[in-house]
């Protein structure tokens, strides 16, 4: 098993009545909330968790990107990932980011993490994702172009990164006479790739058939197994069996020394993250042409035909896998649980989340790292002959 | 309640699309907005008594397919040119609402000549500088059900309770195709303004005083560009006069496209 350690760097200072007041945290709330000194301890204090991963012996850390929003303060990974680049020396760096259809050039992704990738002898991930729905408000650009402009630019940056230049690109978003990206990444025959997604069908097909590892961020667990199973299924039909490593599961841990310390320490900032940080409307998740045809109507299917995200109170998270709290005992025995029924080989725990304050987020860390880290490191071996895409 | 024309399918160069047509006489194209055509209405059945009434799903709407080329107004434009032919009307009176009077514009720019007459009604197409028009694809359902009418008790009616998955999806198929051509520039083209000049259709604009939509204030640029244009202002009316005062739209329509005749 892998373990790479994500961070969303929260706000963690909206208002207790936030969401009765404010129709969404996510593009219209006003940036006057935004107090950049308390932004510049914070920055630093959550840098610190994520340079400490390394100290616990996590494999890799993974930073973010969204846009306009309390519900993260990366908008720009790569600048993350750059300051992470030389305070780190062994983990893995994943960028997840980078949302490619809303930059203006693709080659610009592909030079700054040729460049961290260069600068770190190869430790970079490289996220290719499409941003959620409320990016494309935030940047004025068109969801209807968002998979086309995805995949493109995916293409691009791959042929720039493994084709010797100078080469022409004729795409139907980028034309370009010169393509020769300086510098070449280090790794060959390029930076892994992650594919952190909700799911969608036209992900799955794709992530899979080029063999990117698919990571699904929160979801209840039935849903997570669900997708994997597709994504098992579609590689059957690409021909070949998708081990461990190629399935991710980003999940919201919290362990401490017992279930009723566990809950009492970090329940309300969990709640945090669900409540406040992904209030929002549903248009922001899904607005026209975002979501493919083949997705849309599983997605109404599952959605009803509500107005309003499901509200999930603590208890259903926790049985449903949505998170997972506890002693270590319990949180190795569930992760253990649900490894063997979704036989995922990369853990991407989310140990400070919400406004979780650093000195719990630090003994969350180093609770896992110590107590449950170890017992689940044989699980999810990648197959015998599998190599990182 | 009138019953509706039969649905027809025409293959217009490669694109599947529906319409319906009902009447004899002067043709009269009827563009729809963001909406989708809608169901057959008393106010349709009305026209269709003075014109041979023409009402056309755009490609990407209801039951007309999506090509994938579809990505601007300027492809509509050229959708209907190439409609017109197929129906062999060399000549025709337009009237277009919202999204629908935008296109009715951008073809009578482009071929002045196949308009004999132009109504716009509440159309978007056009932009006054530094009004952001309130964004439809943020709101929900119910919202933009709410914004359309200056009368909240109609809108009411208006909203159903629990739309089916099917009227959920062509909700979505309409509103993916508004966003295809119209999410940024929002709703207008930034090159239309300056080639009004070229309309030589005579052309009625009519608006409801209350569209919190497409507000009024933008009838000065049409009435500013258009050599030959008057506004009709409807009372007590919203953004969709067909829905909410049709009988004050379908009388100005009439003696517009009846003048001169």
């Amino acid at each position: 098993m892998e373990f790479h350690l994500f961070h969303l760097m929260p706000w963690p200072y909206l208002p207790d009545d936030f969401e009765r007041h404010n129709p969404s945290a996510w593009v219209t709330y006003s940036n006057a909330n935004y107090d950049p000194v308390k932004g510049h301890e914070l920055y630093n204090r959550y840098l610190d968790e994520l340079e400490y991963a390394e100290e616990l012996g996590f494999d890799g850390v993974c930073v973010n990107e969204h846009h306009q929003t309390a519900y993260g303060q990366m908008p720009a990974p790569n600048i993350i990932a750059a300051t992470l680049a030389r305070r780190t020396k062994r983990i893995t760096i994943a960028i997840l980011g980078n949302a490619i259809p809303l930059r203006d050039h693709p080659l610009r992704v592909a030079e700054e993490v040729a460049m961290l990738d260069v600068i770190t002898g190869g430790r970079i991930i490289s996220g290719f994702v499409r941003g959620i729905g409320a990016e494309y408000f935030a940047f004025g650009v068109n969801p209807v172009d968002s998979r086309d402009r995805f995949l493109e630019a995916c293409d691009l940056i791959l042929r720039a990164w493994t084709e010797p230049g100078p080469f022409t690109y004729d795409g139907k978003y980028y034309q370009l006479r010169y393509v020769n990206v300086w510098p070449r990444p280090i790794q060959k025959p390029h930076p892994r790739i992650f594919v952190p997604s909700t799911g969608s069908v036209e992900t799955i097909e794709w992530a899979s058939q080029n063999r990117y590892p698919f990571i699904r961020v929160y979801e209840v667990a039935a849903v997570v197994k669900q997708l994997f199973e597709e994504y098992r299924a579609a590689a059957q039909r690409w021909g070949y069996e998708a081990g461990p490593e190629l399935l991710g599961w980003m999940v919201p841990i919290y362990v401490a020394e017992t279930e009723q310390a566990a809950r009492a320490e970090a329940e309300r900032h969990v709640m945090y993250l669900f409540q406040k940080l992904q209030h929002r409307p549903l248009s922001y998740l899904s607005p026209p042409g975002y979501t493919g045809e083949a997705s849309l109507a599983r997605a109404i299917e599952r959605m009803g035909r509500r107005k309003e995200m499901p509200y999930r109170s603590f208890d259903e998270m926790q049985d449903q896998g949505m998170i997972i709290f506890g002693s270590p005992e319990t949180v190795r025995q569930r992760l253990e649980a649900f490894q063997k029924e979704m036989r995922f080989g990369i853990l991407v725990p989310l140990l400070q989340f919400g406004s979780l304050p650093h000195d719990l987020t630090v003994k969350n860390m180093e609770l896992f790292a110590r107590e449950v880290m170890p017992h689940l490191r044989p699980l999810g071996q990648p197959a015998a002959a599998a190599v990182h895409a | 309640m009138v019953q509706a024309p039969p649905s027809e399918f025409l293959d217009v160069a490669g694109v599947r699309t529906h319409l319906r047509q009902r009447g004899s006489g002067d043709p009269l194209l009827l563009l729809h907005g963001a909406g989708g055509s809608g169901v057959w209405s008393p106010y349709q059945e009305s026209l269709s008594q003075r014109f041979r009434l023409i009402v056309p799903d755009h490609p990407g709407f209801g039951e007309s397919e999506r090509p994938d080329w579809l990505e601007t107004m300027d492809d509509l434009v050229y959708h209907y040119l190439d409609l017109l032919e197929l129906l062999g009307i060399p000549r025709v009176r337009i009237a277009g609402s919202s999204l629908g009077g935008w296109l009715a514009a951008e073809i009578a720019v482009a071929h002045p000549e196949v308009v004999e007459r132009l109504a716009l009604i509440d159309p978007a197409g056009l932009k006054v500088p530094g009004m952001f028009l309130p964004d439809i694809f943020s709101m929900t359902e119910e919202e933009q059900t709410r914004i359309l009418f200056f009368d909240q008790a109609l809108a009411e009616q208006q909203i159903p309770p629990a739309p089916t998955s099917d009227a959920v999806l062509q909700r979505i198929k309409n509103l993916t195709t508004v966003a295809r051509v119209a999410w940024n520039p929002y709703l207008y083209n930034p090159r239309l303004q300056r080639r009004l000049r070229r309309v030589k259709a005579p052309t009625l604009l009519i608006w409801g005083r209350e569209d919190r939509l497409i507000p009024i204030e933008n009838a000065r640029l049409w009435l500013d560009g258009i050599p030959h244009a008057r506004l009709v202002p409807i009372d007590r009316c919203g953004h969709v006069p067909h829905r909410e005062r049709p009988d004050e739209l379908l009388r100005a329509l009439v003696d517009f496209m009846t003048e001169g005749a």
